[in-house]
């Protein structure tokens, strides 16, 4: 198996929303990674409830536990929610603007894809901080002595997310960049590697 | 620049930068970073952007998304959505237009376990338009009740709308979902109402041929009539113990919203596998497209958190519930006014996002003419819902276009095809904006 240069980067659709760059199997990696957390969020809560009711037991922490995963599913599948072109947007004007100007819709979608990406690029900068203070002084919450968890691995998460969405957006503007040059988007699949 | 101005430029700007088609919360975010930029300075704009990102979201409350988003996909994976549409088939056929009522029944049924109208008109279209088709209703009407009776997903609990207007609302979210029962049953008998209507005034509308309406005998028997009653009864089983558990659960206080969720997806999936309708391929399928889903509108919420600090900054929603007051409107102009902005908003942007941006503004507003929030959220939730049948952008109908996957009926014909219902639930609106009680009786027993 090959991977051309561009493959690698931008990934090429195989239909199906698959592909094959090593970023695309980063993205759906942390993905997983998601899709493992809200399962186990399922579990830990069901759990939680038969284990109060059923036992009388309790289990601390939990709602701790579901807070911050909520914190981290955003984050570990943003960068694939956008990859999949499912971030919520009205597409009342730009779609059709695309197809009967390509060039300027392509340039427009490129501003915009700019615009995500700064905003990441605003949220890593913002939590960077936050990151390195819980990383030094080892904060963690809870309630000491009955359950507590260290808050760095969420930061972690936000910050390592944030990058790898940042880096999803600036690829997305890059291909509208090349559309917005070439003059709109290839039909098919023009190239193979 | 003083602060109510820069608000107003940056809704200005927002609205301009959506309907552009840039992601909506994107747009959210950097016109707030930018307007707190302008009124403070940018440290402090980047430093509220890193808390929203990573405080907004840290609460149980938010578990609610994803797994009421996991239920409901898993339920529609699961097929009870065909064996609810079965039984009221069985039940109304009988009546004149039939076939409609027991969709609208089925969908309000199917309502009660998923909280994702997209699901239901995904799943309607699939079960319930061939059959209609086969009993010579015209396209037209069949993909319009399944469109139009979609819209029942999001205001019988579960709900995602209830979930997100709890939330910025600041109700809780339990109280919200039992607010929404009468109005949801409401609603499924006014359309069921239009649907006998048409079929007496409008037959043509909704039948291929006026040798069709001969008698309300089905042409010819049907799976769901050569079954026993006892049968189908067996089917609804599973969909009602699901119900009892959640919504029981929820309105006697067993669980929280959260526990709910968790709860109702555990059950959902263990109905799934019962069903063995579930693979693992499959699950992680499921998995993750509830974590598209869920993470499109959470991403949306944090978002938005930001937004309407940002809003609070400048001083725009109190400046605009002062005007409000020196122009001497009333609560019923207000209300007017506010639902117009929503259903022409409808026409344009998604549900959630709608609710994002307008309540920041108009929660003041509703708290200064001293109205019930509970009920305020319930019309809200219906007025959002509207926009999801209107054109251009009605969702409902689109999944049902995408979920048809059939050329002959085009979008425009959906789009008639829910004219009627559409305005039943102008009609129903109407109603619940006169008596606030159908949505608050409930709610404040619980």
């Amino acid at each position: 198996m090959t991977f051309s240069f561009k493959t690698l980067v931008l990934g090429r659709r195989l239909g199906g929303g698959r592909h094959n760059s090593l970023f695309g199997y980063l993205v759906d990696g942390l993905n997983a990674v998601g899709s493992l957390l809200i399962f186990s969020i399922m579990a830990m809560i069901v759990v939680d409830v038969l284990s109060r009711n059923l036992l009388n037991k309790p289990i601390a922490g939990v709602a701790e536990l579901v807070a911050a995963s909520i914190v981290m599913i955003v984050f570990l599948q943003l960068p694939s929610t956008l990859r999949h072109g499912r971030m919520a947007q009205a597409d009342i004007f730009i779609q059709g603007f695309t197809e009967r100007h390509p060039r300027l819709g392509h340039g427009l979608q490129t501003l915009f894809y700019l615009a995500g990406a700064y905003m990441l690029m605003v949220i890593y900068q913002g939590t960077l901080p936050t990151f390195l203070r819980a990383w030094e002084r080892n904060q963690f919450m809870g309630v000491e002595g009955v359950f507590t968890f260290p808050v760095w691995p969420i930061r972690l998460v936000v910050i390592a997310c944030a990058a790898i969405t940042l880096l999803q957006y600036l690829l997305l503007a890059a291909q509208a960049l090349v559309w917005t040059v070439k003059g709109g988007a290839p039909h098919a699949e023009e190239d193979r590697p | 620049m003083s602060g109510i101005e820069i608000g107003i430029v940056a809704v200005v700007m927002m609205l301009a930068l959506i309907y552009f088609g840039m992601h909506i919360s994107i747009a959210l975010m950097l016109v707030s970073f930018l307007a707190i930029s302008t009124l403070r300075n940018p440290e402090l704009a980047t430093r509220m952007v890193a808390a929203a990102a990573n405080d907004s979201l840290s609460s149980y409350l938010y578990g609610v998304v994803p797994l009421f988003v996991l239920m409901g996909l898993l339920v529609v994976i699961s097929g009870v959505g065909r064996d609810t549409f079965d039984v009221f088939q069985w039940l109304t056929r009988r009546i004149r237009g039939g076939l409609g009522v027991a969709t609208v029944g089925a969908n309000g049924i199917f309502a009660s376990i998923t909280g994702i109208s997209v699901a239901s008109a995904a799943v309607f279209t699939k079960v319930a338009v061939p059959e209609m088709r086969r009993h010579g209703y015209t396209p037209k009407f069949s993909v319009g009740v399944v469109a139009g009776s979609s819209v029942l997903g999001m205001l019988i609990p579960p709900s995602l709308l209830m979930i997100v207007y709890g939330v910025l609302a600041e109700q809780s979210v339990g109280r919200m979902f039992i607010a929404g029962i009468i109005p949801g049953i409401l609603l499924a008998a006014t359309f069921c109402v239009t649907i006998l209507l048409l079929a007496y005034l409008r037959p043509g509308f909704m039948m291929q041929g006026a040798a069709g309406m001969g008698g309300a005998a089905a042409p010819a028997p049907t799976a769901g009539e050569a079954e026993s009653g006892m049968a189908l009864a067996l089917k609804l089983v599973p969909i009602l113990a699901l119900m009892a558990l959640v919504l029981g659960g929820l309105y006697s206080g067993f669980f929280t919203p959260t526990e709910a969720g968790g709860v109702g997806a555990c059950g959902a999936l263990l109905l799934a596998l019962l069903k063995r309708r579930l693979s693992p391929a499959k699950f992680y399928q499921v998995l993750g497209e509830t974590g598209h889903v869920a993470v499109s509108i959470l991403f949306l919420i944090l978002a938005a958190s930001l937004y309407s600090r940002m809003l609070a900054l400048t001083g725009l929603p109190m400046a605009i519930a002062q005007w409000v007051t020196a122009m001497e409107l009333t609560a019923y102009h207000f209300l007017f006014l506010y639902l117009l902005v929503v259903i022409l908003m409808g026409c344009i942007i998604d549900s959630v996002s709608i609710m994002l941006i307008v309540l920041p503004i108009v929660l003041p507003i509703a708290q200064f003419f001293g109205m019930d929030l509970i009920w305020f959220g319930v019309i809200t939730v219906v007025a959002v819902e509207i926009g999801l049948i209107t054109p251009p952008f009605g969702i409902s109908v689109y999944t049902v276009k995408a979920a048809l996957n059939d050329r002959s009926v085009p979008v425009k014909e959906i789009f008639k095809g829910v004219v009627p219902f559409f305005v039943a639930m102008l009609v129903v609106l109407f109603i619940l904006t006169l008596f606030p009680v159908l949505s608050t009786h409930l709610a404040y027993r619980y």
